[in-house]
């Protein structure tokens, strides 16, 4: 059953193919743009602040996207035009329902992220090999997942139009701006640096940014953050069997 | 006959509202069972309980036997139903979506899509089937889920108003199937369409407030008004206050209704009738009708504190 909800999604995905690669592409341009250019004039690191900054690129691109998708199916599935009563009469399970959304986020914000990884490769005039993008790769992918099941998971209760967009948009400063994507977090109050330096998330950021310096690279921030996402698959389903039958 | 569908002392509350209270009732194998009410009255949640999209809080309830809280999907696998609202999915071809549903009723594709075919072609949309749902009016959208309903050919169909939006050779189209699998499927169906009820039902139930009021074939349901005709007077004005005194005087005249220039009464004696026309003929009679009693005189009389 979950492959013909996947089957659906794909359906879906193929009519909207050339829209879809316009965003893919669009998205990490116009961070590059608006984000990493203009900085790069402020901003001083160890290394080129256009290299530095390339991850937060594929982090913010990938993760964004995944999800806007998650949240925006998740929401036309419970709120929109009865399409969840209209699943839920077939044999289908909610896991079914919730893993086929989760999938097809993460598939999609994993696209974005070799886009983003290729494209930056192309602006930035720099090497990056076979290794080290697999390595970025294994570093992105869990990042990705968290959000994908953070936008399901949201979905669920997300109604309104206004507040989805403040989530989304929300969640664009938190990936971009304040967990050292971007920004340096040595520009950041101690004590905030102190938290945020505990997240796996912000982990997984520095650890891509070790990764093109040839730096030694953690690997906690993957366990935590896989240990996280099955917390919070976990919840969602739970939430999935108190709202969806009601 | 063997039960198909089997309620027993359903109980169901929603926010401090009870839908459904000690609601109990069967359905034979291979009949027709119609749900009648007023908006409200609880028929779409009686559908959707037995298709799983709503809960019980009390009671059990059986699908070819099995339970619907433990064996929902084995339900619903062998259960086509179509809901009240629109709800196909926007996103995909009309083909799609019948293929689509039939492969979650697990269909293989090629089964899927020569049902969808073969529906789309009965239901004369077979020139829809690569337009989104969005391009169609709305009747053609409720054939299209009506197909979906049965693409995957199930033993039982519930079916919330089925007919409701659809012009008439749409309509006839719709019972056409219905009257030919009638004699292979269950068929559970919820409408205010009493003239549909009457013609297609093996077995009527009439709902009200979250239970069934009575339920029976159209004849016993009809037995139970003892022979109450329905007489209508016409007048070239309202009736006055003095003239409805008058007959309200008449003991075995029941439920006199002025509606405009009309005057609506029962009885069971046709000598009360010649009475009150008797009456009427002083105050400018234009007309007359009578009739027996019929099933929506008898739901009126039920879900409207009875005819007596």
């Amino acid at each position: 059953m979950l492959a013909v909800l996947l089957y659906r999604d794909w359906l879906n995905i193929k009519k909207n193919g050339i829209s879809l690669l316009v965003i893919f592409t669009m998205l990490p341009m116009l961070l590059h743009l608006f984000l990493s250019l203009p900085l790069s004039n402020i901003i001083s690191v160890d290394i080129r602040y256009l290299n530095w900054a390339a991850p937060g690129i594929w982090v913010t691109a990938s993760g964004l996207l995944a999800f806007c998708v998650a949240i925006l199916r998740m929401k036309k599935i419970k709120h929109d035009s009865g399409q969840l009563d209209a699943l839920l009469k077939t044999p289908l399970r909610n896991g079914e329902i919730i893993f086929s959304v989760i999938i097809v986020a993460t598939l999609l914000g994993f696209f974005q992220a070799l886009v983003s990884i290729g494209l930056t490769v192309l602006l930035n005039n720099e090497y990056l090999g076979f290794g080290q993008i697999i390595l970025i790769l294994l570093q992105i992918i869990p990042l990705i997942n968290f959000y994908a099941i953070l936008g399901t998971l949201l979905g669920i209760f997300i109604k309104d139009g206004i507040v989805l967009i403040s989530v989304i948009l929300l969640i664009f400063l938190i990936l971009a701006l304040s967990i050292g994507s971007f920004l340096p977090l040595e520009i950041f109050p101690t004590n905030y640096v102190e938290v945020v330096n505990k997240l796996p998330l912000t982990s997984i950021i520095n650890s891509c940014q070790m990764i093109i310096q040839n730096g030694a690279v953690s690997y906690i921030g993957i366990f935590l953050t896989f240990l996280l996402n099955i917390f919070l698959v976990l919840l969602t389903l739970v939430v999935s069997y108190k709202t969806f039958r009601k | 006959m063997e039960a198909s569908i089997t309620l027993k002392a359903i109980g169901k509350t929603f926010r401090n509202n009870t839908l459904l209270a000690d609601l109990s009732f069967g359905v034979e194998k291979g009949s027709t069972f119609v749900i009648l009410g007023e908006n409200g009255a609880g028929k779409s949640v009686v559908l959707k309980l037995l298709v799983g999209l709503i809960e019980k809080d009390v009671g059990m309830a059986y699908i070819h036997g099995k339970d619907i809280s433990t064996r929902g999907d084995e339900i619903r696998s062998i259960t086509g139903y179509m809901p009240q609202i629109i709800d196909l999915d926007d996103e995909l071809t009309i083909l799609e979506n019948l293929e689509i549903f039939g492969r979650l009723h697990g269909l293989s594709v090629r089964d899927a899509n020569t049902n969808a075919l073969n529906w789309a072609e009965r239901l004369n949309f077979a020139t829809n089937l690569n337009q989104m749902p969005n391009d169609l009016s709305n009747g053609n959208k409720r054939l299209v889920q009506f197909a979906r309903a049965l693409v995957h050919d199930p033993h039982v169909i519930i079916l919330d108003e089925p007919t409701t939006g659809l012009d008439p050779h749409s309509r006839i189209k719709v019972w056409d199937v219905l009257d030919k699998l009638h004699q292979h499927k269950t068929i559970l169906f919820a409408t205010q369409n009493f003239a549909e009820a009457e013609r297609y039902a093996d077995r009527i139930a009439i709902l009200h407030e979250g239970n069934i009021k009575m339920d029976g074939t159209l004849e016993r349901l009809i037995e139970t008004t003892h022979g109450l005709s329905r007489y209508r007077l016409s007048f070239s004005q309202p009736p006055t206050d003095e003239f409805m005194e008058k007959l309200k005087a008449f003991p075995r005249i029941l439920r006199p209704q002025v509606k405009g220039t009309e005057l609506e009464f029962y009885s069971r004696e046709r000598k009360q009738f010649f009475k009150a026309l008797e009456l009427a003929l002083k105050y400018e009679l234009e007309d007359i009708d009578t009739s027996i009693c019929r099933l929506h005189d008898l739901f009126v009389g039920l879900t409207d504190g009875g005819l007596e």
